[in-house]
């Protein structure tokens, strides 16, 4: 049927453009969103593939993955995605390999001996890799979709009775947690700030104050002020760097710097989708920071302030590793200077640059 | 092409209506000087993106369906571009455009009836020029209008959109500027004036009596967005006076009362919205551009794609993946380098968009400039406020003043330094152009006397371009009086940029006015430099001389004030360094080129000069008038070979007495003296007696004008001179009769 796979290369091609289409205005909002879409994107990508070997899947996966990346190149998680799968790929080569060698356990092995064999070359047939490959993916999704619920399982270990949390814009994670805690009849207030000038905080405050929560909304200027009164910081993050630090909404650094100086905890609830084998500095890393349009900032019609003012309006901070005290993973608690270890688990070192 | 958006089913749809636009990708006009001459307007590189691009973006963000591309000047470029473009194939977008070439329109109103002819509209849609920036979401403005009409107010015909701008708005258009009055519940548009510099509009009074809520606007910047109804079209078909959307919005609200038709209008707060009509608004949208007003169409989410990706770093730097930096160059803020391009060593660049391929030598300085691509600058140049075509090629130690646009593949240099707004382009200008110009003329006024213009520089002006140049000067088309304005436009762009640099980007609000004076100080001063100061008041151009009779101002012939000076200069130095007589020539001309004065003005100076040339000498010589005209006597002998090489026939000859005429006019002291003046250069052979007889017996058409009495008080001032050589003629004639009876 050579006309109906015509149909559906082309099919795939359009879902892909839409997808970079989408990334780059910006549209979508919610990173398990993103993260979804890439995952089903690359199961799509990976079916069509025809390939003789790993190695030509690997190559066909990592350039596809580029021009997914390109639609958005500050956005981590699809380069997360991309880079998840092509460790899958991988490992599920490998252990097709060792299964057919007769060395059952091989894979365990290296996983835990960190030797792993870099000579390897992936070039052997292996016609069963796919069906394999793609069950793996789809159990990868089904850990993505899962994560927020096991995070906020967590929460009644981190959020004690008569708390006052401070948080800071909208983290659908953070939210979880907190809602988690208050199923579980602890009783606890949260400090949410608004985060201007996009006010995502607004929602979230709604949001918890729906669930019976006792929040009070604050403006950043505020934070220093309440800080003193604070127990701890639980915050979300939009992705963190392989040395731990954050790639966060902007006003999370001067938060996290505030609860260093009082010395509160700043806990960060992230699932591991976001963690992101790249560095702060990586030259490659096309981009880190995005710019909002000045609009939200200063009026337009203003022809003498126009003129006079430049306006910066980064999206993002960046957290350095020093102000944040722990990780909630869906995997349960980490340290942040562990985090090293989850990016070896994760991520192949072949695979960090796309 | 319906079928197409068939796919989604959306609001639209339910209503079984397709949201339709309409792209005029022509202006009608040459705003752009010699850069629209090679490519239409809506395919020049905004931030190194397509113009119309951004405007069908605009259009894609808006949920339109169907979009008609209506191009004129050089529309087959447009179309080629909208075919490889990826609104073609139809896979990513549910729109589709269409092309409409038309050689024979000249205006807007042409363009609709065309339209109206082929009858393509179905419903209310979006009529907007290929040059709009916006990401505001046209779709509600349109939806706003079809509330309007199913509503209350079924006769409304337009909804007319704009953005807020407080005047002297960098994005505000001077030509554009306008006066509004809106009703405020309904935002009916009540009067539509255009600016022009007046102060003061004539408010109908019946406007003020009839309504309760009226809003005075001068804050709004028009983004030329309309949503029509269908029926506009056919409005435009039945009247032929509508040329322009302006003047049908004029007409429309003149004859509201007897049609009932209504005009409303649309302001947006938070959203962009900008058209680039000109220049400046080409500066002045660049920068929103890089500065991200205008997001998400910013350079590196817009204009990114799979080949070349544009990473943003803060400052608004722009970089494309693969450009080369060498060490020592530096990128300051709002700039933008597209990919491929090589930028060496030293290079500083600032508030500027670089194309691609570009190669920038070493030590180069580049500020407020606009570079398209494969755009060459050798070593240790310095570019400041300019715009550089395509395949220009600037080689080593040029400089290029400020507001400089050069064109299509111009080589310039080496070592030369270009005035400030000085125009070249890499053809010279043929007289065909004016031809071609008439198809895009008469936008926003009718221009319709081109028949004078199109200047031809027959020779490269080496000297001036430097020795290996390709370049040749354009002169924008303005000779007469009412595309005055059109002179300001094209200078006021440097002008502008000029503000720009000196910090302050943009005076306060009432720059445009500030800035109107200040040019008229300018003038005044530069009056005085010349010593053509007039004895008179200079405000008023009514203001009679109770000495002459006349207004002096009015009838003397304007003369560029620094090349007379530099006139004068020339002549005190070649008399001073005995100058050999073809030499001075030669000066004079390379002074007539140097300041690009016609030639009937040099000669119009030249008498004039060689006069302060005496006075000059008479100087020394307690400076009375005696000694003045004794001085000029023997300057007239000595340089008589210099001045009858420009006065060699009669209409020159005449040109020169004119000349003399205003020299009198100006300096009353000489006014008597007239007589001996034209008396010494008779004698020196420099004037022909019959061309004083012309010039005397001449009678200037209108009677009553200052012209006619300025001719009338130069005869009387004359007269003992034209008496004596009539005398001496008939005597002479006498004698050839004699003469001829002794034969």
């Amino acid at each position: 049927m050579p006309a109906g796979e015509g149909d559906k290369a082309s099919g795939l091609k359009e879902r892909i453009e839409t997808f970079v289409d989408e990334m780059k205005k910006g549209n979508s909002v919610n990173s398990c969103e993103i993260a979804i879409n890439t995952i089903n994107l690359l199961i799509r990508i990976i079916s069509q593939a025809k390939f003789t070997s790993a190695r030509e899947l690997l190559k066909h996966v990592k350039a596809e993955g580029k021009y997914l990346q390109a639609g958005d190149p500050s956005e981590n998680i699809i380069g997360n995605m991309i880079r998840r799968v092509l460790k899958i790929i991988r490992e599920e080569y490998r252990a097709i390999i060792a299964q057919e060698s007769g060395m059952e356990r091989a894979v365990n092995f290296e996983d835990m001996s960190l030797a792993v064999d870099e000579e390897e070359d992936y070039t052997k047939l292996t016609p069963s890799l796919k069906a394999s490959v793609i069950e793996a993916i789809s159990e990868l999704k089904t850990e993505i979709e899962g994560g927020a619920e096991n995070i906020a399982a967590m929460a009644p270990n981190y959020i004690h009775e008569n708390d006052i949390i401070l948080t800071i814009g909208r983290s659908r994670t953070v939210e979880a947690f907190f809602k988690s805690a208050a199923l579980k009849k602890i009783k606890f207030q949260v400090l949410v700030s608004e985060c201007a000038p996009f006010c995502h905080g607004h929602e979230m405050a709604k949001n918890l104050a729906e669930a019976k929560i006792n929040t009070t909304l604050i403006t950043e200027c505020q934070l220093g002020t309440i800080m003193p009164r604070v127990n701890k910081v639980i915050i979300g993050t939009h992705s963190f760097m392989a040395n731990g630090g954050l790639k966060a909404i902007t006003g999370t650094n001067i938060l996290a710097l505030l609860a260093k100086e009082h010395n509160k905890d700043v806990i960060v609830c992230s699932n591991l989708y976001k963690l992101s084998p790249l560095f702060h500095s990586t030259m490659k890393h096309a981009s880190f920071n995005k710019f909002a349009s000045p609009n939200e900032l200063l009026d337009y019609e203003d022809a003498e302030l126009l003129a006079k003012v430049e306006v910066i309006a980064p999206i993002f901070d960046y957290v350095p590793p020093d102000l944040i005290s722990m990780v909630v993973s869906n995997n349960g608690p980490q340290s942040v200077s562990f985090v090293y270890r989850l990016v070896k688990d994760y991520y192949h070192p072949d695979d960090v640059e796309l | 092409m319906a079928p197409k958006a068939k796919k989604q089913p959306n609001e639209n749809l339910k209503q079984e209506h397709v949201l339709q636009a309409v792209i005029i990708a022509d202006t009608f006009n040459v705003r752009f000087g010699p850069v629209t001459l090679k490519k239409p307007r809506a395919l020049l590189p905004l931030v190194n993106v397509p113009l119309i691009d951004y405007t069908l973006e605009a259009l894609a963000a808006s949920q339109v369906q169907e979009v008609f591309v209506f191009c004129c000047h050089l529309g087959e470029q447009i179309r080629e571009h909208i075919r490889n473009s990826k609104w073609q194939d139809g896979r990513t977008s549910a729109m589709t455009v269409e092309t409409l070439l038309s050689d024979s329109c000249i205006s807007v109103g042409d363009a609709l009836r065309e339209i109206d002819a082929k009858s393509l509209i179905r419903s209310d849609f979006l009529l907007i020029t290929g040059n709009l920036v916006a990401n505001v979401d046209l779709s509600q403005v349109v939806e706003e209008h079809k509330q309007r009409t199913q509503g209350k107010d079924k006769s409304s015909v337009m909804t007319l959109l704009f953005k807020t701008a407080q005047p002297g708005h960098r994005a505000r258009c001077t030509e554009d500027e306008m006066f509004l009055l809106e009703e405020g519940l309904s935002k009916r548009l009540l009067y539509f004036q255009k600016s022009q510099d007046q102060r003061k509009f004539p408010i109908p009074k019946d406007i003020l009596l009839d309504h309760e809520d009226v809003i005075v606007h001068n804050d709004l910047m028009d983004c030329h967005v309309c949503v029509c109804s269908p029926v506009v079209p056919t409005l435009f078909t039945d009247n032929f006076d509508y040329q322009t959307v302006h003047s049908f919005v004029k007409g429309i609200l003149i004859n509201e009362e007897i049609m009932g038709n209504k005009i409303h209008m649309s302001i947006i707060q938070d959203k962009y919205a900008a058209r680039v009509s000109n220049l400046q608004t080409y500066d002045a949208i660049s920068k929103d551009v890089i500065c991200r007003w205008t997001k998400p169409l910013v350079p590196d989410m817009f204009g990114s794609c799979h080949e070349k990706r544009i990473k943003n770093g803060r400052h608004n730097v722009y970089c494309s993946e693969n450009v080369t930096l060498l060490r020592g160059s530096s990128l300051g803020k709002n700039v933008v380098v597209g990919k491929g391009t090589f930028i060496g060593s030293g290079t500083v660049i600032s508030q500027s968009v670089i194309g691609q391929n570009c190669h920038i030598g070493e030590n180069v300085r580049i500020a407020n400039s606009y570079l398209f691509d494969n755009v060459v600058i050798e070593s240790n140049c310095e570019v400041d406020t300019s715009l550089l075509c395509s395949g220009v090629h600037v080689l080593e130690r040029v400089v290029l003043g400020k507001g400089c646009v050069l064109a299509w593949e111009t080589i310039v240099g080496p070592d030369v330094k270009l005035a400030n707004g000085t125009q070249l382009m890499s053809e010279p200008q043929i007289d065909e152009f004016d031809d071609l110009d008439m198809s895009f003329e008469g936008d926003d006024k009718p221009e319709n006397d081109k028949s004078n213009n199109g200047k031809v520089e027959e020779s490269m002006d080496t000297e001036s371009y430097g020795a290996k140049c390709q370049a040749y000067l354009y002169k924008p088309a303005v000779e007469s009086d009412d595309e005055e304005e059109e002179i300001v436009e094209e200078e006021s762009w440097w002008l502008y940029a000029a503000d720009l640099r000196e910090g302050h980007w943009e005076e306060s609000e009432d720059s445009s006015e500030e800035r109107d004076d200040d040019d008229d100080d300018e003038e005044e001063e530069a009056d005085g430099d010349g010593e053509f100061d007039l004895d008179s008041d200079e405000d008023g151009e009514d203001n009679v001389d109770s000495t002459l009779g006349f207004n002096p101002k009015s009838c003397l012939l304007k003369v560029d004030a620094d090349f007379y000076k530099e006139l004068v200069a020339t002549l005190v130095r070649a008399d001073s360094e005995k100058i050999k007589e073809e030499n001075l020539i030669l000066e004079i001309n390379s002074l007539k080129h140097a300041f690009t004065v016609p030639i009937n003005e040099v000669i119009h100076c030249l008498p004039c000069s060689f006069i302060d040339l005496a006075i000059k000498q008479a100087e020394s010589s307690g400076s009375s008038l005696p000694s003045v005209l004794t001085a000029f006597k023997s300057i007239a002998s000595q340089y008589s070979s210099v001045m009858c090489n420009y006065m060699k026939d009669q209409e020159s000859q005449l040109t020169a007495i004119s000349g003399l005429g205003d020299f009198v006019i100006k300096n009353e002291a000489y006014r008597p003296r007239l007589p001996q003046l034209f008396n010494i250069l008779y004698d020196a052979d420099i004037l022909s007696e019959t061309s004083v007889i012309t010039w005397y017996n001449q009678t200037p058409s209108a009677a009553s004008s200052n012209k006619a009495l300025c001719h009338t008080y130069l005869k009387k001032l004359a007269e003992p001179f034209v008496s004596w050589l009539q005398t001496a003629e008939s005597e002479s004639s006498e004698e050839d009769d004699d003469d001829e009876d002794g034969n």
